[in-house]
């Protein structure tokens, strides 16, 4: 485990450089000047002198992209305009109300998806079975940015249970236990917006690979000494049929984000996907660049962690 | 018709059943075709089944429906219905043109990597592995800031960064379709590397190719909807998704009941789209998985 460890976290030295190589040349890819590409439209001179000096755009480009590596893959993606403030300051401020939304609906769909999976399968083509797949296909195909509008229209506006927007009631300052509900009264209708696509897609495999599992000779072993289907489904089939979902709900991280930053803008959520569009709109270039590096950062230890953990979970893995 | 060409016509069903497999095409394939039949019909036919047309100014703005605006007209007074119909063309054209080019571009790295193998695999397997970690949407939000989004452009995007996870599943597929015991002995029998792509390696890939194409051009519709509902796609292509856009920036829908004729037609549109997407894609597994195949 340990030697797989070692090689795993060595492969993502690379790809890190290599994000930050992508992102070096689409600065340089760019037409007109780099310092525009770089820190953006609107800044007076002084910012640009500022940018150009910390960045070294007067030195040749092979220690350009060097500089560049370093300032980039340190953090330190200069300072953002339209906030006044360090890019990684506005981002980590911006954070947590990404990771609280994204975690929420990555816990909910993982878990509801894996147990209608199982309903489903238990009886294929029964009822349950076909209720369950058609709810699959529709939740598959919704577009997010819509049916987060029509929740906001049915189930705030119509009837009026849930907030229009927003993470927080403006008007009072909730302190303590009124605070975290008055947020979570706030997070309903975006977590289940996110959660949709998810769950469709987690159900809708969890359903297949356990039907495949069920099929297989050593279930039917399992049954034929005696065990109690409830034994041969926990002890046997689930182990071997989670597998495969384990590493697709750990692949979804960079989806779940494109799912973040259209529901955050339907539901003015102040958090990271919102300030990724704000930021395009504004031409906040460095801000821009801040949020792809630490978004493509974040798929790539997701991707590392889902490995580990399968590693973990299957032996064949670690020693193949 | 004569015998001769009763027995030939006879033949070529029973080869294309043979290559579907013992596999039923199902009612899923079906309707999922039936879908896009219906929505590529209206893409084809927009200029003659469109009331008006969808760019000029014929009625009074937010009009509700009537007989003459069957959905009513927007903020502009341009015709609802009208640019609904049109709308189907750009969605349905982006998805066809950057699934096609996706689709490609994966059948070429994939079925190079595959069938090569050695060091030319490995450089293209490493290039899918670094295009892999980079995420979709904010790749194209970002590049959409520096180049601009006419189009072409959005089209381009989509397929550049579909085309990795694709090419890994051709790979596969190529890579086992090159061990086979028939591909061994050809080569041993001396035919060259153009006959068996074209006689084997196209022909044994191909339904895998037109499943991966109906998934892509299902994300592509989708991809294309999620920027354009941003703000950030072609101001002037006027998809389904920029039409929620510029539904939602109009306001009003807090009042009004202007939602129902404006915002629901173009978000059933697309769901419908991506379902028949969907349906027709679940409908093909048979053909790409030859284990659910022999079970089903």
């Amino acid at each position: 485990m340990t030697r797989y460890l070692v090689r795993r976290l060595l492969q993502i030295v690379p790809k890190l450089v290599g994000i930050g190589v992508v992102s070096f040349s689409l600065i340089h890819l760019a037409p007109g000047d780099p310092i525009v590409a770089l820190a953006g439209e609107y800044g007076d001179a002084a910012y640009y002198a500022f940018m150009r000096a910390k960045f070294g755009l007067d030195r040749p480009l092979g220690e350009q992209l060097l500089i560049y590596l370093g300032n980039v893959l340190r953090g330190d993606w200069g300072i953002s305009y339209t906030h006044g403030r360090p890019v990684a300051q506005v981002i980590l401020s911006r954070l947590p109300a990404t990771l609280l939304l994204m975690a929420t609906a990555l816990a909910l769909s993982s878990t509801l998806g894996v147990a209608l999976g199982m309903w489903a399968a238990r009886r294929p083509h029964s009822g349950s079975d076909l209720a369950i797949r058609v709810l699959c296909l529709v939740g598959y195909a919704l577009p997010v940015f819509w049916s987060a509008q029509m929740l906001i229209l049915l189930l705030a506006l119509q009837v009026p249970l849930f907030p229009v927007q927003g993470m927080t009631t403006a008007r009072y300052r909730y302190q303590g236990l009124e605070y975290v509900w008055d947020v979570a009264r706030h997070m309903v209708l975006p977590v289940a917006a996110m959660t949709l696509h998810q769950l469709a897609l987690i159900t809708r495999l969890t359903r297949t690979n356990l039907l495949e599992t069920l099929a297989a000779d050593f279930v039917r072993t399992a049954y034929a000494k005696g065990l109690s289907e409830w034994r041969v489904l926990h002890g046997h089939a689930l182990r071997n049929a989670l597998l495969p979902v384990i590493t697709v709900i750990g692949g979804r991280v960079g989806f779940m984000f494109t799912g973040a930053v259209l529901t955050e803008t339907v539901f003015a959520w102040p958090g990271i996907g919102r300030l990724l569009v704000s930021a395009t709109l504004n031409r906040d270039f460095p801000l821009l660049m801040g949020l792809f590096t630490l978004v493509s950062a974040a798929v790539l230890v997701s991707n590392l962690v889902t490995d580990l953990v399968y590693a973990w979970l299957d032996p064949r893995i670690r020693y193949g | 018709m004569s015998y001769v060409e009763v027995a030939q016509v006879r033949s070529a069903v029973h080869r294309l059943h043979r290559r579907l497999g013992s596999a039923r095409v199902s009612g899923i394939f079906w309707l999922g075709l039936g879908i896009l039949a219906l929505f590529g019909g209206l893409a084809l036919a927009a200029p003659w089944i469109a009331p008006h047309d969808p760019r000029a100014f014929v009625g009074p703005p937010l009009a509700p429906p009537s007989p003459g605006h069957p959905l009513g007209t927007n903020d502009v007074g341009q015709d609802i219905l009208s640019e609904l119909i049109f709308g189907a063309r750009i969605s349905l054209g982006v998805g066809l043109l950057a699934g096609g080019l996706a689709v490609a571009l994966a059948t070429l790295v994939g079925a190079v990597a595959g069938y090569r193998g050695g060091t030319v695999d490995a450089v293209l397997m490493r290039w899918v592995d670094a295009m892999l970690v980079l995420p979709r949407l904010p790749l194209m939000i970002v590049v959409a800031a520096y180049v601009g989004t006419g189009l072409p452009v959005v089209i381009l995007l989509i397929a550049l960064l579909g085309w990795p996870a694709p090419a890994r599943v051709i790979r596969a597929q190529a890579l086992a379709i090159r061990r086979r015991a028939h591909i061994q002995s050809a080569r041993l029998f001396g035919a060259g590397l153009g006959y068996i792509v074209r006689r084997h390696l196209v022909p044994e890939l191909s339904p895998l190719i037109v499943a991966i194409f109906v998934g892509q051009a299902g994300r592509a519709v989708m991809l294309e909807a999620g920027l354009a509902f941003l703000g950030l796609g072609d101001p002037t292509a006027k998809s389904w998704g920029l039409m929620i856009r510029y539904a939602l920036d109009s306001g009003g829908f807090f009042f009004t009941h202007r939602w129902v004729w404006w915002l629901l037609p173009p978000g059933l549109g697309l769901t419908l789209l991506l379902l028949g997407f969907a349906l027709l894609g679940m409908g093909l597994e048979p053909w790409t998985h030859p284990l659910t195949r022999r079970h089903g």
